[in-house]
């Protein structure tokens, strides 16, 4: 019978942050222990020091009644503790096989594959899933990956398992078919700590919830309390969601795009659609089916290959991404670390980034330093971005502040058009909210949305037409409160 | 000259320009797969030439050169890896340094030691010849009449590639180069493993120095002229596997050929044209395959553990 035991831990990061401030809990063998938190709440920061990523500064940790000390990942597996984190620690080059033995390969310096590969499959069917041994990592979808990463744990002898976030980046049929195998592996007595702040998913799969809130273990409850106890907990004040008050927009397209092919896996195929001013339009529809190659095309990264492009009655198939943001359409884009920020660079020249000499902020060539810090200073009051001033580096920032930044950049000068391609993915509820409103206002004055979004829930609450994505084709448009129809659009079902 | 003349020669000196660009790339690729960029082949082949210099010349014997060849270039390896495993320094630059280290040490240390005393008689390694196959016509004192380095290299291809992608430690490299962390939570040694890949190439590249110097049997500054640039840009052509750097190798050896074969022709034009020509094939060669190709993901990224 394995217990963990996590006994006043603290963790401090210089300059200013107390990520873990005298945390106490306990797992026992066969429960699922929900963390709930915020973002920046000290959630993942406590799970790597359970398995063995990062040091604490203070406390300690008990497994099975002998106090441990983990200076690695590998003494924390060796325990029987592991993580599966939030960015995987696959190697995607390599094959799942080799993925889950690395590390731990049985036999001598030369290795079998086809025989690696047949092991790991017989000890994933064992446990209950399913992986193809042979397969190379980089040719499977997230869920799949995600798999891989819960039978590695498992086969390198993981009794107590910390998911971090697991969800962020599945689709409804794989959350399912993850809260199954994470209950069954607490029936078959493994213990599971599932890290989160979606108020719903705690409720269903976990038997106890801790929250924590900037670094302090504030309650438990029973995954039976209401969601709006949980939701206060968390945030330490009410959250209010976003009225949506809908209005009717203009009759006249401000974005169209009428038989656009793209390339891509998959691209665009014969895409039509349009939005108006003063709407948001939702393009729903699971991951992988062409939001990447809709959400650049329209920003002009990625060339059409036939069908037309108007924005504001002006034709911009041929047009350079420069010249499309020029005529007002902006995003947020979906790979924000990617594309959308200068993490290294601070939170002042992040916020004025791009058209420095549109808004005022250079001449000649040179910044006008005193204009834009004065513009940043006022993006971050009016977009609630918490740092400790405007000159610190934006890798500083949590994950939501660090997109509220972009989001402010983008519609801090009152754009025509926005894409907002997954906008809050991966966001806490707070930031959600934010950014959520920030869309919400940008349409009130009379701007088009484009939400491109896996987020069901998301596109339902603030979309006022929806199209869904399917296999780079996009359905007529649907009403955001048939979810049914939306849904089976989604799975490619409807016609 | 005849027809089978040029052909012969042509071959033999293809491969024996090859080699320590083979050596050398062998060398960067598994350095890279490790997840060291390792510009610093070049001055680790010219620190291998110079090793082999000191070495034969100190104890008259191939054994000794070859030895002091690895032995040196090994330890200037182990400086980029240093610099680039425990400093976390900018791997370019790293490896810059590493050369131009190799360039100045190189020149002092043959002034210093060899400026009064005059160089010694260095023994050369000769060449191997395959029995019975070196009596083909054409082909046989072509390609079976070379320096034991050579034969060396060409076999190490398919040994490499084996210990790279079958073995238990190179299945340990490959993580490493591609995802350090992943390796790290695997309980890897990334240091480890990436100072061994690093010495690994300076193995390399001191067996392909040596293989230079004997070519010449003397030393002069600077005297690998840019092949360890061309093993890199062999590395990158050959998609960072063996058998890659193997045709890039006998590609950019076979345009190097030609450019000596060229000049040997006697034609009215000046011969810096034909010096450039490998050098051309080397940057059309690399920019056509810049996007095909894919370099391990944590190539030139150092791993520092939080």
């Amino acid at each position: 019978m394995q217990e963990l035991q996590l006994i006043h831990i603290d963790k401090f990061f210089p300059p200013n942050t107390h990520a873990c401030a005298d945390v106490s809990l306990t797992v026992r063998a066969g429960e699922v222990v929900a963390l709930l938190g915020e973002n920046g709440a000290g959630k993942t920061t406590l799970m790597r020091i359970a398995s063995g990523v990062t040091r604490p500064d203070g406390g300690s940790i008990v497994k099975d009644g002998e106090r441990v000390v983990l200076g690695s990942p590998r003494d924390a597996i060796r325990r029987g503790i592991g993580m599966v984190h939030q960015h995987f620690m696959l190697i995607p080059r390599l094959s799942v096989a080799e993925n889950v033995v690395l590390g731990f390969e049985e036999g001598g310096a030369v290795l079998d594959r086809r025989a690696m590969a047949r092991r790991v499959e017989a000890f994933a069917a064992e446990v209950g899933l399913a992986v193809a041994g042979d397969r190379r990592v980089e040719d499977l979808a997230v869920g799949e990956q995600q798999r891989v990463e819960i039978v590695r744990a498992l086969y390198r002898g993981v009794e107590v398992l910390i998911l971090d976030e697991p969800t962020a980046v599945l689709t409804p049929a794989e959350t399912e078919g993850l809260f199954r195998v994470v209950r069954e592996m607490a029936a078959g007595g493994k213990s599971v700590v599932f890290i989160s702040h979606k108020l719903h998913e705690v409720s269903e799969v976990a038997d106890r919830v801790l929250i924590l809130r900037n670094g302090r273990l504030v309650a438990e409850r029973p995954p039976s309390a209401p969601l709006g106890e949980l939701a206060a907990l968390m945030v330490g004040e009410p959250v209010e969601a976003p009225s949506p008050s809908r209005r009717p927009a203009s009759s006249e397209p401000v974005l169209s795009l009428g038989g656009a092919r793209s390339r891509g896996e998959p691209g665009l195929r014969d895409v039509s659609l349009s939005v108006l001013s003063g709407e948001i339009v939702g393009i729903a529809g699971v991951d992988g089916n062409g939001q990447v190659a809709l959400e650049e095309a329209l920003v002009g990264t990625r060339s059409l290959e036939g069908g037309t492009f108007t924005l504001a009655g002006e034709r911009l198939e041929r047009a350079s991404p420069a010249a499309i943001r020029r005529r007002g359409l902006v995003r947020i884009p979906s790979e924000r670390h990617h594309d959308g920020m200068v993490a290294q660079a601070s939170v002042w020249e992040n916020l004025v980034l791009f058209d420095l000499a549109e808004l005022g902020f250079a001449r000649h060539g040179l910044l006008d330093v005193r204009a834009a810090r004065r513009r940043a200073e006022q993006l971050v009051k009016n977009y609630d971005i918490r740092c400790g001033s405007i000159d610190q580096k934006l890798a500083e920032l949590s994950g939501g502040n660090q997109q509220k930044v972009i989001v402010a950049r983008e519609l801090g000068a009152g754009p025509r058009v926005v894409v907002a391609a997954q906008p809050t993915r991966g966001l806490d509820v707070g930031a959600t909210a934010s950014v959520h409103k920030a869309l919400i206002e940008l349409r009130e004055r009379g701007g088009a949305v484009l939400l491109i979004s896996a987020d069901l829930d998301e596109i339902c609450q603030l979309a006022d037409r929806v199209y869904v994505l399917y296999e780079g084709r996009v359905s007529q448009p649907v009403a955001p409160d048939d979810r049914e129809q939306i849904g089976r659009l989604m799975a490619g079902v409807a016609a | 000259m005849s027809a089978e003349l040029v052909v012969t020669s042509g071959i033999t000196a293809t491969l024996e320009l090859s080699t320590p660009i083979l050596f050398g790339g062998l060398g960067g690729v598994i350095s890279e797969r490790s997840g060291v960029l390792n510009i610093a082949l070049e001055g680790m082949l010219l620190i291998g030439a110079f090793g082999y210099f000191a070495g034969a010349g100190a104890t008259g014997s191939v054994v000794g050169g070859l030895a002091l060849a690895v032995v040196l270039a090994v330890l200037s390896a182990l400086i980029l890896a240093w610099l680039a495993v425990h400093a976390g320094a900018n791997q370019v630059i790293a490896g810059m340094a590493v050369n131009l280290l190799a360039s100045g040490l190189t020149d002092f240390l043959y002034q210093a030691i060899y400026g009064y005393s005059g160089t010694p008689p260095v023994p050369g390694i000769g060449q191997l010849n395959v029995p019975l196959l070196d009596r083909i016509p054409v082909l046989g004192p072509s390609l079976f009449e070379q320096s034991p380095l050579t034969y060396l290299a060409l076999l190490a291809v398919p040994g490499v590639g084996f210990w790279l992608f079958r073995t238990r430690a190179g299945l340990h490299v490959l993580a490493a180069g591609e995802r350090p962390e992943a390796a790290d939570a695997a309980g890897l040694s990334v240091y480890r493993i990436r100072y061994l890949a690093v010495a690994a190439s300076g193995v390399a590249c001191g067996l392909g120095g040596a293989f230079v110097l004997t070519q010449v049997d003397n030393f002069s500054s600077d005297m690998t002229a840019g092949v360890g640039y061309i093993a890199l840009a062999a590395v990158i052509f050959g998609n960072w596997r063996p058998r890659g750097v193997l045709v890039a190798s006998l590609l950019f050896g076979a345009f190097e050929a030609l450019q000596s074969i060229l000049q040997a022709l006697g034609l009215s034009v000046p011969y810096d044209l034909f010096l450039a020509v490998p050098y051309l094939v080397t940057i059309v060669a690399v920019s056509g395959f810049v996007g095909r190709v894919r370099a391990p993901q944590a190539d030139g990224v150092p791993y520092i553990r939080t």
